[in-house]
């Protein structure tokens, strides 16, 4: 792996440093006139509450901007110039650059981060911001938060990750500026064709000055151009054939082509980024069902080898992690990958809990989403649990309907990959709290647990230590809640020029922040 | 005629409404859920149902029916995407040119078939006719989407002299019109020459040959008129095809028609768009269909004379 740029949150932390220390010259320079990117979807609708997919979280970031951002789980304010919380917790009061405009010419206001608040909220488009009562203008630039209790951990992500435009700009669009984006962020997008591509070129009035400027708002490319290339082989000819500099998601079977030594090494390199999504591990622990008993959990999770599941799976591209999110979450605590204990491959120890258990031979569902990885990890996990006698049968499940099957608990086990945030607290949230999906379901897996429920909500609180993620890590271990097994990474094809590379909290590459040889 | 062509009206008509109904009624139990989709998985069980409520999706089965009835077939509006916040109709006037050019273009270069059945089967039992027969033989059992990458391969990678993807100028859409065109051609190419050997020792044929007319007069004026009749519902089914299922073309060389749309929707969980595309190409096709019958009665003589003969009945009757 150390051929490769598998730099991940690493190089981006050093482009921060890089910009924040050395001042932003991105502005100044244009470092590279064209750049040819290639993206695998269509972003379909360019407007501020498109739909997210894996176009728009790659190719938003250029047009617009947020409240503020994080970066390496670092929050790095953009529209926003400060903000203030009450003392009380219960008010934010902030305040917007006074110098921002779109690319129409538009100066913004607060009264237009009130107009994308409420167009949002009546959208419905606004998640994971149910504990905000109010947003009240104080001002020309100056607006206040009002909360109906005190900010949790992950809170200011929500409240800050929307979209901001004029209103003037909004209404006089005729699409929700679906086809024709009009934000202050750097670029303006021009030749739109849906299903085949688009051009981002430098705005000269860009609003953000030299002094000040986000690390994701770099101006570095003069025109990027977006080339939608749906299928996979396709991508990769296109970097072949020189037609792309910049590719995401290549087939694993083409990346050799591209890495040291390969045929296109020359004009190419490899960049690996952590997946947001780790692959989970799951029992249905609903009262009375077969998998409802700690020791049979914990017999499974020892007698899983998360290594030969990388290697074998992910051909040893990724983390066989030691919690239910990889370990570039904020708040993961690196000591939980050498601690003792976690369930390390141990087959005696399984034998053990299983024999503790009152499993009697009975035969336990498996469920796993029609995807190729994750049947193969199924696969895996299906022969080490027949190794120390647990059966298993495995049931593949198509995309449409996985979460109506998840959600209907007629299964034992699960292989799923659902938590993912920036936040390790978030990660747990996604999986085993209630506020998430209900008290009568509970978690993920039907777990009817207050002192867990309790223990994530402690976690949440903004002042939260580590210990009580450690606390909570600890508590998911010591009643074999889920076990986390591989945290992919997954790979850009990026042009051999360029040396920095940065990426979105979303993981993806903001090619107008890169920074590129001459 | 008139009644003929009427009568084929009338069931065109059925046959797209009860296209609509069926796609809707199918879509509408299809398991997963758009709201999930589009508010990603960190969103809480209450925004997803809350959302849910704003798409409709929480209404009867017979209100939304009638609501997609009534605004795709009254209104002509097909919904708004889910995933693209844009109209369907819209998105699918966009891109129903580019599916038209590269169908149609694949069609017209599908009748090369014709001459090479002709050849075929005036020279039957020769050398023409077995080269004819083994080239349409390829081109029926070559996988268009194998033909596409190793064309791609060829004209591409090695050679450098096509674009692999794309739309911007022609030379996109040669290495796609081949694809999408080959197997028309073995399919033409058979039912040209089955057609051609089944009048070819008819008793027209032998009274025109035995009036001495030229062997050339005889093929053209007498054989072929009468031998592409069922070609035509050959020609039709092409044109069906070559815009319904030109999706893995378009799909391989990323060219942005109703193909890539509806896959795009279909993984999107984006209804609105899929129904809409279903339901233009449920008409396409059946007007395409109409058509084809129109241009038979037309060109068959016994499709008219039938008709004229139970007008001919019914007026009888009525005296």
């Amino acid at each position: 792996m150390n051929r490769r740029k598998v730099t991940a949150m690493l190089t981006a932390a050093a482009m921060c440093m890089t910009m924040a220390g050395g001042g932003l010259t991105a502005k100044a320079e244009v470092q590279r006139d064209v750049l040819n990117f290639a993206i695998s979807t269509d972003p379909g609708d360019f407007g501020p509450w498109a739909a997210t997919n894996t176009a728009t979280r790659i190719c938003l970031w250029g047009v617009y901007q947020e409240l503020a951002t994080i970066i390496d789980g670092q929050e790095e304010l953009v529209l926003l110039k400060s903000y203030e919380l009450s003392d009380d917790g219960l008010e934010m009061y902030c305040e917007i650059w006074d110098t921002i405009t779109d690319t129409a010419g538009n100066h913004m206001t607060a009264n237009d981060v009130l107009f994308c608040w409420e167009t949002g909220s009546e959208l419905g488009l606004l998640t994971g911001t149910d504990f905000v009562d109010e947003l009240e203008v104080t001002g020309d630039y100056t607006f206040t938060f009002k909360f109906n209790r005190t900010l949790e951990k992950g809170d200011t992500l929500g409240l800050f990750k929307w979209k901001v435009v004029t209103q003037a700009a909004y209404e006089a669009s005729d699409d929700g500026m679906a086809t024709d984006p009009v934000g202050t962020g750097p670029y303006i997008v021009s030749d739109y064709v849906s299903g085949s591509g688009f051009t981002y070129t430098l705005r000269d009035d860009y609003w953000q000055t030299d002094e000040y400027n986000a690390s994701t708002n770099g101006q570095n490319v003069q025109t990027i151009n977006w080339y939608i290339i749906t299928e996979s082989s396709q991508r990769t000819i296109a970097l072949q054939t020189g037609q792309v500099d910049l590719c995401q998601e290549i087939n694993s079977l083409d990346l050799a082509q591209f890495d040291e030594g390969g045929a296109y090494s020359e004009d190419y390199d490899l960049y690996g980024i952590s997946e947001d999504k780790t692959i989970q591990f799951f029992a249905n622990c609903t009262e009375g069902s077969v998998t409802d008993d700690v020791n049979l959990r914990i017999a499974m999770y020892y007698a899983i080898d998360n290594e030969v599941i990388l290697n074998s799976v992910y051909g040893g591209s990724g983390t066989a992690v030691h919690e239910l999110m990889g370990t570039w979450a904020d708040g993961y605590n690196s000591d939980w990958d050498t601690e003792d204990n976690y369930y390390n491959y141990d087959v005696e120890k399984a034998a053990e809990y299983l024999a503790a258990s009152n499993y009697n031979g009975e035969e336990l569902e498996l469920i796993v989403e029609n995807d190729e990885n994750k049947t193969n990890v199924a696969q895996l996990v299906q022969v080490f649990l027949q190794e120390i006698g647990v059966n298993v049968t495995i049931s593949t499940v198509e995309a449409s309907s996985w979460d109506d099957y998840k959600s209907s608990g007629d299964w034992d086990l699960l292989i799923s990959d659902d938590a993912a945030n920036v936040y390790a607290v978030k990660g747990w949230w996604g999986v085993l709290s209630q506020d998430r999906y209900g008290e009568e379901r509970g978690t993920v897996n039907f777990i009817q647990d207050e002192t867990l429920q309790d223990l994530i909500s402690a976690a949440m609180a903004v002042d939260a230590t580590d210990e009580d993620n450690t606390a909570v890590h600890d508590y998911i271990i010591e009643n074999g809640y889920g076990y986390g097994i591989v945290n992919p990474y997954m790979y850009y094809v990026i042009p051999s020029d360029m040396t920095n590379v940065v990426t979105s909290y979303q993981r993806a590459v903001i090619p107008g922040s890169c920074t590129y040889e001459n | 005629m008139r009644r003929y062509i009427f009568q084929r009206l009338i069931l065109t008509v059925v046959v797209v409404l009860l296209a609509a109904v069926l796609i809707f009624t199918i879509m509408y139990f299809v398991p997963g859920d758009p709201a999930r989709i589009a508010l990603g998985s960190t969103a809480t069980e209450a925004e997803v149902y809350e959302y849910r409520v704003k798409l409709g999706l929480e209404d009867p089965y017979l209100i939304q029916l009638g609501k997609f009835m009534f605004n795709a077939f009254l209104r002509l509006d097909l919904g708004t995407s889910w995933s693209r916040g844009v109209s369907v109709m819209s998105g699918l006037l966009e891109r129903l040119p580019r599916t038209f050019a590269l169908g149609i273009s694949c069609v017209i270069l599908g009748l090369v078939g014709l001459p090479l059945g002709i050849t075929a089967a005036i020279h039957r039992g020769h050398w023409q006719d077995r080269v004819c027969s083994v080239l349409s033989m390829v081109f029926i059992s070559v996988p268009d989407f194998w033909l596409a990458l190793m064309m791609i391969l060829l004209f591409s990678v090695r050679l450098n002299l096509l674009p692999s993807f794309g739309i911007g100028s022609i030379q996109h859409y040669i290495m796609p019109c081949i694809a999408g065109a080959i197997a028309s051609i073995g399919t033409l190419s058979r039912q040209t020459r089955s057609s051609v050997l089944e009048v070819i020792n008819a008793d027209f044929v032998t009274t025109a040959r035995s009036k001495g007319l030229k062997e050339k007069a005889v093929i053209y004026k007498h054989m072929l008129p009468n031998a592409l009749i069922p070609v035509i519902n050959v020609i039709g089914t092409s044109f069906a095809k070559c815009v319904g299922g030109i999706i893995v073309i378009e799909q391989i060389f990323s060219i942005p028609g109703v193909g890539t749309y509806m896959n795009m929707a279909i993984g999107s969980r984006d209804y609105p768009i899929i129904r809409g595309c279903v339901v233009i190409l449920a008409i396409y096709t059946a007007l395409l269909n109409l058509l084809v019958d129109i241009a038979y009665a037309v060109v068959d003589p016994r499709i008219k004379a039938q008709f004229t003969a139970q007008a001919k009945r019914r007026k009888k009757i009525h005296a």
